[in-house]
This record gives structure tokens, C-alpha cells and sequence, in this order.
């Protein structure tokens, strides 16, 4: 199909794609057409359209710069931006400069905020990581949430049952290990099951994620006891929370140690996927399993050990969480980020530095609503936390819709009667 | 000279400013509050009112007021106090017991700010100097509230419609510890003070919240015979099932509490026991805005207009209003306790000492101690009258004696 495909277009397009070319920016649309067309020369009397050929057909481009796809992005994530404040605009009356300014103060506005942003940042940063090989290898795992949960139950386990018991560095290298290999357990599950039995991961997955759920709210219902919920655990003693670094009001202490672990996560996800035999074993899973068994990679094995890096590394997430940040746990935990790093992760196209980029641009625009409600919503009722958001996931889709149309493109079947009628002149 | 012209008015400028800044404390003073309902709840209403109310007698600008709405007990919390103080906050007010551990831990992380944690108990001995507690002496208003509901009780027995032994009480408790026993006792002993005979089952929904389980025990009591139905719950569904029961041919009228009933049960609904949460406010804004520490514990009444019921309804007794003004001058007064030993008895004895550890424990733990108070005696004199003493060793209720003539229906 897509051979049949390129062949339709070809024959219309070389005399456009120099005139087009230099019309510069606004026709940079059209110059990506051009850019994906293969030279071998195809007779263009080959072209009549299968009667039972589908409208609309999703193609995919190659050989796209990323210069284009760079230009593409932002003008489309600009135009998606633009859009959204005049949304907002439209349903509050509120001046538009104040409102991009809101959204600025949201991450920039004093230290408190932006350390509040960088928390984020590095919490969706690790789990798209996280969730990274797995996906490389076209494994759906969408049981990051289930994941998360049972590395901070496990946490919380070891501070309630053993932080009485022995010094708070030892319970928080309990917890570190337990976290780790019940995250590792939790994605390790559905991984043996799809080996084995080939057994669907997604539904496996986000089965888990209940449980893991279900796990947690009886736990935090045991513990409660008979308060009307539970509260941070080892509140006077403070046994088995990370302790907080103490570096002046510039810099959030609980932050900078995830903040450095992170950045060391990105980089070794980026050669370990790029450069190392694991990596590799990885892509060819991903692009065949046939193609890799018969050149001899052991699949089950390379989807067993993918997941269980994977888990253990949502797993150390769920234990930040609880050690580090909230000191408590509730299903709440993960914050619906084992979901957001999907999109993360996709939009990316897996690679780790660009998740640094969307990642960011996520939280800078999560952080910019809530402030745009925080600050301007007892002025402009039209600017609740509800409006925000809602403007905020128009920019996600477009950003989304952005990266899928700059990898694929539509083919209309109007648009081949066209080209053949086109090349018989 | 050219220097000079760009200096003058630079040092103008800044002049301008912290005169500013000095002459209007008011108007630079931001407060947040994090709320675990919003104004469809009675008891998050009440809050919200109070502290518009209290904002307006300051002369603080509404947009100073920040708000965190339908903040659940777990780390929304931490997350809403910390946006709070990142939008300038100098004081964050929660209202929610659950929410009373991640203000501590905000307490600690900035010790520049104001914390309180209404309803919470542990200030005092946590240690945290910015971190405070608050409650009103709401027991004072169940007190009277009763009397309103004895007063109807004691006009249906003179009429016949009931006997003097079947003035049975019901009583929606949210859960079983201090602040609902000593609510609910304070209620009863308010019915007793009219009609000596009355009794009283309690069932508790362990909910502060739930409209449908308020309705379903509401029904319960009146199925087991009560004809009066008080709550410590914040929803309209007991007050709005008597109403339907009340029309159905039941006897049964309701107490409520937070918010005047009338609108839901115009028939049923007698009076509701209301916190006048305004006066807190005001206080702890004001206090705030001055640069001055606000109290560790801090619970009024009556005294202090902190508590109060609302205007009667249609079907309360005759001569109510009379007995509830001397009720309430007495507590205003301080010679009416609430509490007073020779009213009532525990297993048959009249209570001579009760002691009270303020220690904050966890009771999900076999009551390992958290925080560490100390044992205080609760029964206190005045004059001939020995009382048991409560929201005075702290803000939050403590009384927590289950009294002979009333039952916890498990």
C-alpha cells in the first residue's frame, strides 16, 4: 500500500517541489510533501486506484528533517497556545497578556512555584523512563499507576511495621529494596504471561493497576483506624522519610537529590536504548518478533527483564513519593502520571532527552492553569481550575495531533483520482 | 547631574512603596484556606461565610482570599498549602480534622507562616510554634438545641401524643470519638434538663458526610421509636427523612446542625446548633495581619458569640423561645455548665475525677503515643457545683463518657 502510494504522489510532485520550496515558511507544509517521495522513477500508468481501496488512508513520512519537524511542532504548539488563550479570553474577558503572564507566573513566579514545577517534572520524567523500554518493544504497559502504588505500599509497609524498630536509615534502604523488587514483581506478572502465553499486556496491566489500588485503600482502611483517614506516617518520629536537605529558601530539599537521579536516569536510558546490546535486543522485539527470534534474540527473556527494569524503576518512584514527598499514602499516590507518561512518552518519539522537553512543557502548562485560577478567578468566574485545564489538555491533543500528522499523513482517495488524472495530461 | 535625576526617583519610588505597604496591612495580608467541601456542603458553607463575613469587618479585599476547595485527607494537602503560601499566603486555615498532619509538616516546612488546623488536637504538644488549633464550644449550642427539642418532646406528653417513657432520642453521629460524644451527651442532657424521663440510641454513620447513609440511620431511629432526631453529621439527609416520616404519619422532629434546616423539612425541622465560625476568623486574620501569634488553642461560646442555634421552626413548643434565653443567659454568664456531675451518672455513679492525657496517639497502632501530653483532671469546681471541664486543656472536644440513658446502637 504505502509503495503504491508514494508512486501516486511522485508523479506530481517534482515539478512543484523547487517552485515550492522557495516560497519559503508558509508553504513548509508542502515542502514536507516533497521531502518523503523516493527518486526511483515509477511509470505512472500503474496508478489506477483499488476499487476496494479505503478513503481515507494514514501513510507514513519519511525522511522528514528535524528542522521541519521542529518548525512544525512549534508553530502548531504556538497555534494550539494562541487558541487556548483565546478560549479563555473568550469565556472570561480577561485580558490575554495577563493571562499568558498567569501561565508564566505559574512556574516562574517566586522559587516556591518553580521547585513545585521541577517536582513534577521529575516525578513524570521518571515514570515515562520508566515506561520507556517497555514501550520501545511495543509492549503496552499502562500499569505504571499499579506499579508506582505497590513500590509506595511497600514504602509504607516498611515505615509503619519496621520504623519503630530500627534507625531511619535502615528503614528507608528497606523500603528502597522493597519498593524496587514489588514494582519489578508487579510488571513482571503480566510480562511472564505475555512470554508465555502471549496473553493480551494491556488489559493484563491495567487489571493490575485496580489491584494494586484495591491493595492500598485496604491498607490505608487498617491503618486509619478509627480517624476519618490516615494522616502521614511516623508523623513525631519521622522515621523512614528522606531527610530534607537544608539549602537556603533558592532550592526545595526534597527535590534536588530526584532532581539529580533523574537527569542520570535520562542519560542512561538514552545509551542503554541506543547503545547497548539490551537496546538493540529491544528495537528488533519492537519492530518483529519474527524477525528476532530468527535471528536468534531470546524473546521471552528480552520482555521479562524489559518489564522488570521497568516496574523497579516505577517502583523507586512510588518510594519517593511516600519516603520523600508525601509521607503518606492513599490511592491518589501516582497522581494519574503513570498515564500522562504514556503521552510522554509517545509524543517524544522514545527519546529520552525529548521527554525532558514535553515533560517540561506539561507542567508548565498544568502549573499555568492552576495559577491562572488561583490568581485571576475572583475577578474572571470564567477562569475556574475547570476552564484551565480544559484549555490546557486543547494544547496536549494538538501537540499530539502536531506529532502524528508530522509521522503520518492522510491519503484521501479523491485526492489519487486527482494525481492520476494530474500525471495523464 | 544626570545621575542624580535617575537616583531621586528611584529612592522616591521605594519610599512610595513600603509607605505603602506600612499604611494598609490589609489590603497586603493574603490568607488561604483549604476546605474539604465547598458551599454545596452546610459545614464548608458555614466556613466560607465566616470567613467572608470576618474579611469584610477587616477590610481585606476579597482577592486576598485564596481558596482550596474539596481538598480530600490525604497529600492534596500538602500540594494545596504549598500553592497557598507560593501565591503569598502569610496564614492557611484548614477544616478538616484528616487535614490536620499535612499542616504540620507545612508548619514545619515554613516556619514564616501561620498554620491552623481547625477541629485538630495536637498543637499544643507537637512542638511546631506556627502551627495552631481551633474549635468553638460548640457543646454549649447542642446544649440548647436540646432544650429546643425537650421543649417539643414535653409539649407532645401534654398532649397525649406520646407517654413520658416513650420520649426516646435518636442521634446521627458521624463517629465514635470525643467531639461526637461529647456533642450528642451535651444534646441529651439539653432533652433531659426539660423531660427527665428521655433516653437516647445513637448510631453512627462513620461519614461526616453521606447524604443517603444520614437518611437511611435517620429512619432506623424512627422505625426504633425515637421521636426527636439530633445529628453530628453535615448533610441535610436526616432533617429532610424526618420531613417525608413527619408526612408519612410518623412523630418525629429534627435537630440539625451548621445550617438551618427549614429548607429541607419546613415541618419537622426545630432548630440546628450552628458555629459562628466569624468570630474565629476574625480573630486569627486579625492577629495575623498584625504581625502577632495567634493562639495555640482556641475554643469560645456562647460568651463570645462563637456558637448559637437557628431561628425556630414552625412546630417548636410554645414558651421555647423563653427557655432558651434563659439557658443561653446562663451560659453567657457562666453559671450554667453543661457538664455538671449532679445531672447525670456513669454505670450508676456520679463521676468524681476524670482524668485526661492530651497525649496524641495512634489507635491504629495498639495507641503507641505520637505526640506526648500531659494528664490533666477534667472535673472541676465552682462553687457547689462540680462539672467536668471541656475545650479548656485544649481547643478540641474531649468528653468522651458514654452517661447512663444512653445507648450506642452498634
Amino acid at each position: 500500500m504505502n509503495e503504491e502510494e508514494n508512486k501516486s504522489l511522485e508523479t506530481v510532485v517534482p515539478s512543484e517541489s523547487e517552485s515550492e520550496k522557495k516560497k519559503g515558511m508558509s508553504s513548509f507544509f508542502a515542502s514536507i510533501k516533497t521531502k518523503f517521495v523516493k527518486k526511483d522513477n515509477a511509470p505512472s500508468d500503474e496508478l489506477p486506484r483499488d476499487k476496494r481501496e479505503p478513503l481515507i488512508r494514514i501513510a507514513k513520512r519519511n525522511n522528514v528533517t528535524w528542522k521541519t519537524k521542529l518548525i512544525a511542532g512549534l508553530s502548531c504548539v504556538g497555534t494550539a497556545i494562541l487558541v487556548s488563550i483565546l478560549f479563555l479570553w473568550a469565556i472570561s474577558g480577561a485580558n490575554p497578556f495577563s493571562i499568558i503572564g498567569a501561565i508564566f507566573q505559574g512556574t516562574f513566579g517566586n522559587s516556591i512555584k518553580l521547585w513545585a514545577a521541577i517536582k513534577e517534572i521529575v516525578i513524570l520524567l521518571a515514570v515515562a523512563l520508566a515506561l520507556l523500554p517497555a514501550y520501545k518493544m511495543r509492549f503496552w504497559n499502562v500499569g505504571g499507576q499499579g506499579q508506582i502504588l505497590i513500590g509506595a505500599l511497600l514504602t509504607a509497609i516498611c515505615m509503619q511495621y519496621l520504623g519503630d524498630k530500627m534507625p531511619s536509615a535502615l528503614v528507608i534502604i528497606f523500603s528502597i529494596i522493597f519498593a524496587a523488587v514489588g514494582g519489578a514483581l508487579w510488571a513482571y506478572i503480566p510480562a511472564i504471561f505475555k512470554a508465555k502465553w502471549n496473553t493480551n499486556e494491556t488489559l493484563f496491566t491495567l487489571m493490575l493497576n485496580y489491584i494494586a489500588v484495591l491493595l492500598v485503600t485496604f491498607f490505608t482502611d487498617r491503618w486509619k483506624g478509627q480517624k476519618s483517614s490516615m494522616g502521614t506516617i511516623n508523623s513525631s518520629t519521622k522515621s523512614g522519610w528522606l531527610p530534607t536537605l537544608k539549602l537556603g529558601s533558592a532550592i526545595d530539599g526534597k527535590v534536588l537529590i530526584p532532581l539529580i537521579l533523574v537527569i542520570l536516569l535520562t542519560v542512561f536510558m538514552y545509551f542503554y536504548l541506543r547503545k547497548t546490546k539490551h537496546g538493540y535486543e529491544i528495537e528488533v522485539v519492537g519492530d518483529s518478533v519474527s524477525t528476532a527470534r530468527y535471528t536468534g534474540i531470546p524473546v521471552p527473556h528480552v520482555i521479562r527483564r524489559t518489564l522488570a527494569m521497568s516496574g523497579c524503576i516505577c517502583g523507586l518512584v512510588g518510594f519517593f513519593y511516600v519516603a520523600g514527598f508525601d509521607h503518606t499514602l492513599s490511592a491518589t499516590t501516582s497522581g494519574g502520571y503513570g498515564f500522562s507518561a504514556v503521552i510522554i512518552c509517545w509524543l517524544s518519539n522514545f527519546n529520552p532527552f525529548v521527554m525532558i522537553g514535553y515533560s517540561s512543557l506539561l507542567i508548565f502548562l498544568e502549573q499555568g492553569g492552576r495559577n491562572l485560577s488561583n490568581t485571576m478567578y475572583y475577578q474572571y468566574s470564567g477562569l475556574n481550575e475547570y476552564s484551565t485545564q480544559l484549555a490546557v489538555f486543547l494544547i496536549i491533543i494538538a501537540i499530539m495531533l502536531t506529532s502524528f500528522f508530522i509521522r503520518y499523513r492522510l491519503v484521501f482517495a479523491k485526492d489519487n483520482k486527482v494525481t492520476v488524472k494530474k500525471a495523464e495530461q | 547631574m544626570n545621575k542624580c535625576f535617575k537616583v531621586v526617583p528611584l529612592v522616591l519610588a521605594s519610599v512610595a512603596m513600603l509607605a505603602g505597604c506600612g499604611s494598609d496591612s490589609a489590603s497586603n495580608f493574603k490568607a488561604g484556606f483549604i476546605l474539604v467541601g465547598d458551599e454545596t456542603e452546610g459545614y464548608s458553607e458555614a466556613h466560607i461565610n465566616g470567613i467572608k463575613a470576618a474579611a469584610k469587618k477587616l477590610g481585606i479585599p476579597e482577592a486576598n482570599l485564596m481558596w482550596k476547595k474539596k481538598v480530600e485527607e490525604n497529600e492534596a494537602v500538602t500540594t494545596a498549602g504549598k500553592d497557598l503560601i507560593a501565591n503569598g499566603a502569610s496564614l492557611v486555615i484548614s477544616n478538616s480534622y484528616g487535614h490536620q498532619d499535612y499542616m504540620k509538616d507545612l508548619a514545619d516546612s515554613y516556619p514564616d507562616q501561620q498554620f491552623v488546623s481547625m477541629t485538630g488536637d495536637y498543637a499544643a504538644i507537637s512542638g511546631a510554634s506556627n502551627f495552631k488549633n481551633a474549635f468553638t464550644n460548640i457543646y454549649e449550642a447542642r446544649y440548647v438545641s436540646g432544650i429546643v427539642g425537650g421543649m417539643k418532646l414535653k409539649e407532645l406528653i401534654d398532649a397525649g401524643t406520646i407517654t413520658a417513657d416513650d420520649a426516646k432520642v435518636g442521634y446521627v453521629g458521624a463517629y465514635s470519638y470525643a467531639e461526637v460524644v461529647s456533642g450528642y451527651t451535651a444534646f441529651f442532657l439539653g432533652v433531659r434538663s426539660i423531660v427527665p424521663t428521655a433516653t437516647m440510641e445513637v448510631i453512627y454513620t462513620n461519614s461526616w458526610f453521606d447524604v443517603t447513609k444520614e437518611a437511611n440511620t435517620a429512619e432506623t431511629l424512627v422505625n426504633d421509636g425515637c421521636h426527636l432526631i439530633g445529628q453530628h453529621a453535615d448533610s441535610t439527609g436526616a432533617p429532610s427523612k424526618c420531613e417525608d416520616m413527619l408526612k408519612a404519619g410518623k412523630i418525629c422532629y429534627s435537630v440539625g446542625y451548621n445550617v438551618d434546616m427549614r429548607s429541607v423539612a419546613p415541618n419537622a425541622a426545630l432548630t440546628s446548633a450552628t458555629n459562628n465560625w466569624e468570630v474565629y476568623y476574625e480573630y486569627a486574620m486579625k492577629s495575623a495581619m498584625n504581625g502577632n501569634v495567634i493562639a495555640t488553642d482556641w475554643s469560645k461560646g456562647y460568651a463570645d458569640g462563637a456558637v448559637g442555634i437557628t431561628d425556630l421552626g414552625n412546630q417548636a413548643a410554645k414558651g421555647t423561645d423563653a427557655a432558651v434565653k434563659a439557658a443561653e443567659d446562663a451560659l453567657k454568664a457562666g453559671t450554667l455548665h453543661v457538664f455538671d456531675t449532679s445531672k447525670f451518672t456513669v454505670d450508676g455513679e456520679v463521676v468524681t475525677s476524670k482524668m485526661f492525657d492530651l497525649s496524641y496517639k495512634d489507635w491504629a497502632k495498639g495507641g503507641d503515643e505520637i505526640y506526648h501530653g500531659n494528664t490533666v483532671e477534667t472535673v472541676k469546681k465552682d462553687g457547689d457545683v462540680s462539672y467536668i471541664e471541656e475545650s479548656v486543656a485544649r481547643s478540641a472536644p474531649y468528653f468522651d463518657l458514654r452517661i447512663d440513658g444512653i445507648t450506642e446502637k452498634k
